[in-house]
């Protein structure tokens, strides 16, 4: 069966958004979205668990048997989350002391396991490659998104550089992170919403077209 | 009865974790040797940090190896160095203030400036890490000025922080932050109690 990596990476990134779609991975992200950059390392370190853990359970879903399935897609996550660990202590300390604990809790990250349970285990490793990586993508924008909006109202600066003295302090609080998470949802919704109207409206026309019209459009 | 359990999906189940398992750890274990943080590493690390560039330093006495460090009330110190840069001389501490929110603490590094062979002021004060604390983030560089402004007359005199239920400016900086920093606080303070010589 041939792979349709425009769907893989439209999912990945706007259909099934991890973050304001299926609402999955909602405590680092209501956690670490005070600052830009912080969403950019948590998403950085996401991705690369997605992309590593996919592929090698795709490469493995033959072996392992079902009843044991979630124990070993565990054992996989939780290894190369402490390759990032590792690796993040290593090459970029900052990085690594702002994400704190929220970095281990990578293990137990729905998205990764989602992703390993609904698509890895069933799909061959290319696509599965593919599908973590744009899930990845869809949560490291999602979160730089969130940390840049709220970073500006909350702390009058983005990616550290600072702005202007006017903040609301609000934003920079869990409660202005519930209700920024709130506002993205709703507006990626209404958003996604008025594509699909769109397409419907669209297909409906041609539909509605005789054939020799149909070709041309 | 011996083959027929070797073909069993539980046997085989078993198998596969343990091959998994044993593959992971043998990666991880190549990589942790790899990637491996040195104490001399992360002591660079936390000059830099705290001072801003990178200096030889050397393990103060007592604080080596094997040796106690200094406890008090309020806190421990574990790591201490010194260190000369451009003719004058600094010792640096890892100071972990107990009383936090929650009973957590704060490890904070402390850099004391020496001039005429006494301490001089708190050149600079960073946070290291912290345990069981939610709002550290929201500790910014107006927070530690309170600590880095203390005079040499008032470090002669005794001056200790205050704790955070009678510390009204610490509620300004960061609203409801009171508790981390009385850890904070504390952190400060049993470097302060170290300088004078007065374990409690």
């Amino acid at each position: 069966m041939k792979t349709n990596f425009k769907k893989i990476a439209m999912d990945g990134v706007i259909t099934s958004n991890p973050t304001l779609k299926l609402v999955l991975g909602t405590c680092p992200t209501l956690a670490l979205t005070t600052l830009a950059m912080n969403g950019i390392g948590m998403g950085a370190a996401v991705t690369f668990v997605l992309i590593c853990s996919n592929v090698f359970v795709s490469l493995l879903r033959n072996v392992i048997p079902d009843k044991v399935r979630i124990p070993a897609f565990v054992l996989i996550i939780a290894t190369f989350v402490t390759i990032v660990r590792l690796v993040l202590d290593k090459f970029l300390p900052t990085i690594y002391e702002s994400l704190g604990l929220y970095l281990p809790l990578i293990v137990v990250n729905c998205i990764i396991l989602a992703r390993a349970e609904s698509f890895a285990s069933k799909n061959g490793v290319l696509a599965s490659a593919a599908d973590g990586l744009f899930m990845g993508i869809g949560f490291t924008l999602a979160l730089t998104i969130m940390g840049a909006s709220r970073e500006i109202l909350g702390a009058g600066s983005i990616f550290g550089v600072h702005l202007w003295d006017f903040k609301i302090e609000f934003f920079a609080k869990s409660a202005g992170a519930f209700f920024t998470y709130g506002t993205f949802i709703a507006v990626f919704g209404f958003v996604s919403y008025l594509l699909h109207k769109r397409k419907k409206i669209k297909s409906f026309k041609l539909s509605r077209l005789p054939e020799a019209a149909k070709e041309e459009n | 009865m011996k083959t027929k359990f070797f073909k069993t999906e539980g046997f085989r189940c078993v198998i596969v974790l343990f091959v998994i398992t044993v593959v992971m750890c043998g990666l991880l274990a190549i990589l942790n040797d790899v990637l491996f943080v040195s104490d001399a590493e992360r002591l660079n690390r936390a000059v830099a940090k705290v001072y801003g560039k990178e200096v030889q330093a050397e393990t103060l006495q007592g604080f080596g190896e094997g040796e106690t460090g200094f406890s008090c009330e309020a806190g421990t110190i574990e790591k201490a160095y010194c260190f000369t840069d451009d003719g004058v001389y600094y010792e640096l501490f890892g100071s972990t203030g107990k009383n936090g929110y929650k009973d957590g603490t704060v490890t904070l590094w402390v850099l004391v400036k020496y001039e005429n062979d006494k301490p001089a002021s708190l050149e600079n004060v960073a946070v290291d890490s912290y345990e069981k604390q939610t709002l550290m983030s929201s500790f910014n560089s107006s927070f530690f000025n309170k600590y880095t402004s203390l005079t040499t007359e008032e470090l002669e005199s005794g001056k200790l922080f205050s704790t955070a239920a009678s510390d009204t400016s610490v509620q300004n900086v960061v609203s409801g932050a009171t508790m981390s920093s009385n850890a904070m606080n504390n952190a400060v303070n049993t470097v302060l109690l170290y300088l004078w010589g007065e374990a409690v």
